[in-house]
């Protein structure tokens, strides 16, 4: 072990990374940082920027470091299970599109619930965090996931049910306010306070599934 | 003078159904209006319009590429216009709901035309006529 720690190759670098008991573990993940925390980052930061939502707008840097730090805690949780689980040996362009995986999957979870709790939370909303992003992919999915959801909760009619759902989204997903539903003709004879009722009840039926988001 | 969006011209021929006089803050839309106007007449003329224009929506989600409502003014001439005064039927909406439930594509064509309208609307100082309840 005379190696000096900045010849580290990738394979003995994540070797030394995964054993805390190695002299060369620090040194391990110093040459880790150096190498791939920058491009951590950057990876972080595109998924960001492809939300294009505006929490993400509003607090980028924060959203990025919130991120990266949990692909860390994820590379090394479990005794480093997931760095272990690296099997490109030395092959330098496949752990950076491991890496990038990580990443793209780590912050899209992140996003995702991040969203869905301001669909979930009227405070959120009303701080102008949640919002409508026509162009995001992961906006149409969780939308989907919301009306599978709640599609399968509670039997209710399905008049009754189907209207619910569709104020609850255009409440949620696109910011309409209780005038603005009222003045659509399917939902102008609303009675006094179903908005609220409604939108109250479908948060209270979705919040336990926020894992599954 | 930016171009008109279907939703606030719509929002428009409500309050000025005829387009006679209009105010000269809109005429520069005038031959978008008329045409709409124009369209919105031919529509009219079919009794079973209504009826028409709901059992064309699928139950479920587009199939196509492009969602059903992407450009498709003769569906929200039929809703904003002419059916709260004829009184849109509760399968009618079922129908509306459980499509724009299902289809994000046309739930993303839907709310920025009724957001436009709506707020047009308001500024226009109009109000939504109440139908039936159901």
């Amino acid at each position: 072990m005379s190696k000096s720690p900045s010849l580290l190759s990738l394979r003995e670098m994540l070797r030394y990374c995964c054993e805390p008991s190695s002299p060369y573990w620090n040194y391990a993940w110093n040459e880790f940082n150096k190498r791939y925390k920058a491009y951590i980052y950057g990876s972080v930061k595109r998924c960001c920027y492809a939300w294009q939502a505006p929490h993400v707008k509003k607090q980028l840097s924060e959203v990025v470091n919130d991120i990266v730090e949990i692909v860390f805690e994820k590379l090394c949780v479990d005794n480093y299970k997931v760095l272990r689980g690296f099997e490109g040996e030395d092959n330098e362009p496949m752990f950076h599109s491991w890496l990038a995986t990580i990443c793209y999957r780590t912050s899209n979870r992140y996003l995702r619930q991040k969203w869905f709790d301001t669909v979930l939370d009227e405070g959120a909303m009303a701080s102008g965090e949640g919002g409508f992003s026509a162009s995001s992919e992961f906006i149409r999915e969780i939308y989907e996931n919301v009306v599978h959801l709640l599609r399968t909760l509670p039997k209710r009619k399905t008049e009754v049910r189907e209207r619910d759902l569709n104020i609850f989204l255009l409440y949620t997903f696109a910011g309409f306010s209780d005038p603005m539903l009222r003045a659509s003709g399917c939902l102008q004879s609303l009675g006094y306070r179903v908005v609220d009722v409604v939108i109250h009840r479908l948060r209270k039926e979705l919040a336990p599934y926020r894992d599954s988001f | 003078m930016e171009e008109v969006s279907l939703g606030k011209a719509l929002a428009i021929l409500r309050v000025y159904p005829d387009c006679n006089p209009l105010p000269p803050a809109y005429e520069p839309w005038r031959e978008v209006l008329l045409s709409l106007r124009e369209r919105r007449e031919q529509l009219q003329a079919d009794a079973d319009i209504i009826s028409k224009t709901f059992t064309a929506i699928p139950a479920q989600g587009c199939e196509m590429e492009q969602g059903l409502l992407a450009g498709n003014s003769d569906f929200f001439l039929v809703y904003l216009l002419i059916a709260p005064f004829a009184a849109t039927g509760p399968s009618e909406c079922l129908r509306l709901f459980q499509h724009l439930n299902g289809c994000y594509m046309c739930f993303e064509e839907y709310t920025p035309v009724f957001r436009d309208y709506y707020y047009m609307l308001q500024d226009l100082g109009g109000s939504v006529p109440i139908s039936k309840s159901h």
